[in-house]
């Protein structure tokens, strides 16, 4: 009895901590996709010193596509958290619509946002679950196959023994794992099948082949159409496309504009566009020496 | 494929008890010294219970031994709060013991783990059975130190106590056999019950564990608040456990009614002693003083049969969960033979197709390779083309389904797979994030090097990667990792992490699958030239999906579907014109201006 009432104190203290439970929908759907503004963000994670975030602004207005662009670590990902409203901002203002993110319930949150996250989630449930995870009651509404279709999963799906209803992964009996990028694609789904506003897109094709990739961003310039993104991707020639690019260094937005202002502007973007343009302009002799037999 | 033995019950005992004698004898022959002594204690009580008893009536017929009766009065106490103190120690003895046998026990299968061949990880009931055998284990430790206890103890503390009833009338002697067959009875029945529920609900189990980590764990928190697909787990989690719950319920309410008939007879039993000793003494075939300690040694008999069959209905159940720790230790191993791989040579592949358990489908078809010693060899090609798959086969991590895998020119089954680890070291799609400190997360892959700053600043260098800021306020010796309150990094600095793990190793054979994938342009130019250049004299394999880092390679490998469709040089390959072709225009199209 002792020892459970001592577990119990920390239950207590569980139970004190401060909830995040908007149960009340702020977001007022007007049809469109949302204003989103950053204003003089200061943010440092709980618990920690070091400045993550060091006074950004920035807006994403109306079907407007966004790209984050950085070295590792100068906090895009960050950004992305505060939009969600999984985090409040030290100083300054993140709103979407006027209203603080951080104020948003989960409903207003699923009905703004798909994402697909970096280290998205592989759900050891079926594959049409995987997709139509947040939506079970109308999945009827957004048909499998199109989805399927669009993302280049009818490959993958084959494989399956059966199909659809396959259990994913190797932890539970029955299961069949699948490779990493075609997970990452099941993720592009999910987020697709959601139907929302505004798409954000942490690096969503590290593990596609080029093929895939491309064929991917050109389905998706069509199917955002009317729709807001924020794109962070390490694949340069991706971000062109967008109507602005943010380029982040060291928690500070350091330059941005189109494509052509930035390289134009020959500073850190332009420099990492041609590290990566160097990759496909010349091709290096191979000048190794190493001899081999053909097989 | 069928892996397991069968383990019957006796079996098991016998190699508990082994275990536990030889984990740690000394411990064990003090606690059987320690059981025994404790079982001859219950006698002596009832004998200077008796003793007490006849001294008190004859001291109230004539008013005499006065100070006898105190004697014995005060023995008889002491006694009992020496029992108290022993039982006390006996506890501890016993917790040491059990303790120290679940560390052996444990050890023994991690150890296990380590030996099996991946493939057996990619067998989705293996999860299952090293669950299972991790909670086996503790179970069988503290059932073995129950049957110790049980013998050593139990069994003649009952047969003192009967032999001490036999002297005093040999008819009283049935008094155990009383107590004792009910209880005998329930115990079979309810251990039987037990252990199948427990079987048949471990996977239920595990599965309503998976589903409430999907809303409440670290990995998944995120992604299932944004989607709001909690209700979509939660629901599922209920339905489970309504499920297990059922089964419980079904299965404790049968334990009840079997222990409600039961304990009937147990009365009865009880009726049957005082019965049996009232008519003794009206006969006048015993004493007063006997009919007492009689009713005192009934009692204390079925204290102890109660703590008997409560002990041995645990370890029964125990020691059938036994069961599955030998199952799982007595799993074939397969490291290969004897040899030694050195590496120091071509890696050859000879028709060689895998397929995953569970699936119809081959992951790799047919695939002959020969790669080269010193040789870099890219790997591209289309998503779930069976790339990430050809790499484990290449690191001897999963033994193929069929064909040949040769190191050295030696068949992969004639060489201990440790040797074919110590020398290659790799970037895997999954990298391990450990949440351990900066240091170890690089030395780990060459822990005899874990204070070797300078070789370890030395490769933070080559990567560019600078830990000299407000974010590394310890250094080199700074947490990694937000579980225990470590830096959180981002997505591409755990990912150079890995490389610089990889990279600090010594070794001859070198794998990356798509190792910069997080990593942003400029310093992924700056690694791929550095892996060219410190893998000169290495075999080295690279899975990329920028097929601008393929360029360098000396011969790239295009797969689809599970073959090796394309094999040349970039410029070849360009020239056949194939799928590396397209894939190459595709991506180069995006720099264009």
């Amino acid at each position: 009895m002792k020892q459970n009432s001592e577990y119990f104190k920390d239950v207590n203290i569980f139970m004190s901590y401060k909830e995040h439970n908007n149960k009340e929908n702020l977001f007022v759907d007007e049809g469109k996709s949302p204003i989103i503004k950053f204003e003089n963000v200061y943010f440092s994670y709980p618990d920690t010193k070091l400045e993550v975030l060091k006074g950004v602004t920035f807006e994403i207005r109306e079907a407007n596509q966004l790209a984050l662009v950085g070295y590792n670590g100068s906090g895009k990902s960050t950004i992305v958290k505060l939009i969600l409203g999984l985090y409040k901002p030290d100083s300054g203002s993140v709103t979407i619509n006027n209203i603080p993110a951080h104020l948003l319930s989960k409903d207003d949150i699923k009905n703004i946002f798909s994402v697909v996250f970096q280290d998205f989630a592989k759900y050891q449930i079926s594959f049409e679950n995987n997709i139509y995870l947040n939506n079970m009651d109308n999945s009827d509404k957004y048909d499998l196959n199109k989805i399927v279709d669009s993302l280049d999963l009818q490959y993958t799906l084959n494989k399956l023994p059966k199909k659809e209803k396959t259990i994913l992964g190797k932890e539970f009996e029955n299961g069949i794992d699948i490779s990493l990028g075609e997970w990452q694609k099941l993720a592009f789904a999910r987020s697709l099948a959601s139907q929302s506003y505004v798409y954000i897109l942490d690096e969503p094709t590290a593990a596609l082949d080029p093929l895939a990739e491309s064929e991917l961003y050109e389905k998706f310039k069509m199917l955002m159409k009317n729709k807001s993104t924020l794109l962070i991707s390490h694949r340069l020639g991706s971000t062109k496309m967008a109507d602005t690019i943010i380029v982040l260094n060291d928690g500070k937005i350091i330059e941005s504009g189109t494509h052509n202002e930035l390289i134009d502007k020959n500073g850190l973007y332009c420099e990492m566009f041609e590290a990566q343009k160097k990759w496909y302009s010349k091709l290096p002799a191979n000048d190794r020496g190493v001899e081999y037999e053909s097989i | 494929m069928k892996v397991f033995n069968k383990n019957s019950f006796i079996s098991i005992i016998s190699k508990n008890l082994k275990l536990l004698v030889t984990s740690s004898p000394r411990i064990m022959i003090f606690f059987i010294l320690w059981s025994i002594i404790y079982a001859g204690i219950d006698p002596l009580i009832l004998y200077i219970d008796k003793m007490f008893i006849e001294l008190l009536n004859i001291h109230l017929e004539n008013n005499t031994m006065y100070q006898q009766v105190l004697t014995f009065l005060f023995v008889s106490l002491a006694i009992k709060i020496y029992r108290g103190f022993h039982d006390c120690m006996m506890g501890y003895i016993a917790e040491n013991s059990i303790l120290e046998a679940i560390r052996q026990f444990r050890m023994t299968v991690y150890k296990k783990c380590n030996r099996l061949s991946l493939d057996n990880f990619e067998v989705n009931g293996l999860y299952n059975t090293i669950e299972k055998a991790i909670r086996g284990s503790e179970q069988i430790s503290s059932s073995s130190g129950l049957i110790i206890y049980l013998l050593s103890f139990h069994l003649i503390s009952v047969i003192s106590i009967t032999v001490y009833l036999f002297t005093l009338n040999k008819i009283l002697a049935f008094v155990v056999v009383f107590i004792f067959i009910p209880k005998f009875i329930s115990l079979k029945i309810k251990g039987k019950y037990q252990y199948k529920l427990r079987d048949s609900l471990t996977a239920d189990l595990r599965r309503a564990d998976y589903l409430k980590k999907c809303i409440v764990d670290r990995n998944f928190f995120k992604e299932t608040r944004i989607l709001n697909a909690k209700l979509f787990f939660r629901k599922q989690w209920i339905e489970k456990m309504i499920e297990i719950i059922g089964a419980e319920w079904k299965v404790d309410l049968k334990i009840f009614m079997i222990d409600l008939f039961l304990s009937f007879f147990t009365f009865i039993g009880y009726v049957a002693t005082f019965a049996l000793a009232a008519f003794l003494l009206f006969y006048d075939k015993i004493q007063v003083a006997s009919f007492a300690v009689t009713l005192i040694a009934a009692t204390r008999l079925f204290t102890i049969l109660d703590s008997f069959t409560n002990l041995f209905s645990q370890s029964y159940h125990n020691i059938i969960n036994g069961k599955f720790v030998y199952d799982f230790l007595e799993m074939k191993e397969d490291l290969g033979g004897n040899k030694i791989a050195t590496l120091n040579n071509d890696i050859t592949l000879k028709d060689v197709s895998y397929i995953y358990y569970g699936s119809k489908t081959k992951a790799l078809n047919n695939i002959n390779v020969c790669i080269k010693k010193g040789e870099t060899v890219a790997i591209v090609g289309h998503n779930g083309s069976g790339k990430s798959t050809l790499t484990k086969i290449l690191l001897g991590l999963y033994r193929v389904t069929s064909g040949q895998v040769l190191y050295d020119s030696i068949d992969i089954n004639d060489i201990n797979t440790y040797s074919i680890y110590e020398q290659s070291s790799a970037v895997l799609q999954n990298y391990g994030r450990y949440n351990l400190t900066f240091r170890e997360n690089i030395a780990l892959s060459d822990i005899s090097n874990l204070e070797n700053d300078d070789k370890i600043k030395g490769i933070l260098k080559n990567l560019n990667y600078n830990i000299n800021n407000d974010k590394y306020i310890n250094g080199l010796d700074s947490n990694i990792g937000r579980e225990f309150g470590g830096i959180e990094l981002s997505g591409g600095e755990w990912q150079l992490l890995s490389i610089a793990r990889a990279l600090f190793k010594k070794s001859c054979f070198v794998v990356l699958d798509e190792p910069t994938s997080a990593i942003d342009p400029i310093r992924e130019s700056e690694i791929y030239n550095l892996f060219i250049q410190l893998t000169k004299d290495k075999t080295a394999v690279i899975v990329t999906h920028r097929l601008g880092s393929a360029v360098l390679a000396d011969r790239i490998l295009v797969m689809e579907k599970g073959a090796i469709v394309e094999v040349g040089t970039h410029k070849e390959l360009i020239e056949i014109n194939g799928t590396y072709a397209r894939m190459y225009r595709e991506q180069s199209r995006w720099y264009e201006r």
